[in-house]
């Protein structure tokens, strides 16, 4: 999580540097787009590759450092969420709106909160499914991803309709 | 087991769209936060 603020906050500030303002009508409706793009193509009617960095965190560092070391490392890697593996879509929204936002405070909130859900995702598990071998728990849950990417487009969905209507309402306040 | 996962994650992604609605209307921006939040959840069992 903290990985995942300091490297929010970092784009946030970047953002608020190299990127110039936009219609705020033409901002919701555009990422209302690409939401509603990345959502077709979790339900596959779309193929399009999307930026990533084609490498997963390290296993062996369990070996090398112990429970609790490897715990940190594992979480430094993983939380911003740019050095590994994008495999749900709606994580570039996230780096789109903390880009066009333009300040460290959101981007740190925003991925902050990213990272917080990540780390809800390793903690909770084990209390919602019982006692069980880490190995036969994360088989299970790898299991359940294809419903896990359903879930993830119907939220896409939901977030490009929002996003649509509150540009469509901005649009003709004008 | 699973059922328990699952009624978890609906209940999370429900309050998610809740509070996300709720902030459209006040300031869009703000919407991307429980979206965030519920992003991170979803990765259960990623590497």
């Amino acid at each position: 999580m903290m990985s995942s603020v300091l490297v929010g906050g970092l784009m946030g500030w970047l953002g608020g540097r190299g990127i110039g303002q936009l219609p705020a009508h033409v901002l919701w409706l555009g990422l209302a787009g690409l939401s509603l793009a990345l959502a077709w193509r979790e339900f596959g009617g779309l193929r399009f590759p999307i930026p990533q960095w084609p490498r997963q965190t390290k296993k062996t560092w369990y070996h090398r450092f112990g429970a609790v070391g490897a715990a940190w490392w594992w979480g430094i890697d993983l939380g911003s969420g740019l050095i590994t593996r994008v495999t749900f879509s709606g994580y570039w929204l996230l780096v789109l709106a903390i880009l066009f936002q333009g300040t460290p405070v959101y981007g740190g909130l925003v991925l902050g909160l990213y990272g917080l859900g990540r780390a809800l995702a390793v903690g909770i598990p084990p209390v919602l499914l019982g006692e069980m071998h880490i190995v036969n728990m994360l088989n299970l849950l790898l299991d359940q991803r294809p419903r896990l990417h359903r879930w993830h487009g119907y939220g896409l969905v939901g977030l490009a309709l929002g996003l649509a209507l509150r540009g469509m309402i901005g649009h003709l306040s004008y | 087991m699973l059922n328990r996962f699952w009624q978890f994650t609906a209940s999370v992604g429900l309050i998610a769209l809740g509070i996300g609605l709720g902030f459209l209307m006040v300031n869009p921006w703000l919407i991307f936060l429980p979206w965030a939040l519920w992003l991170g959840w979803l990765q259960v069992g990623s590497l």
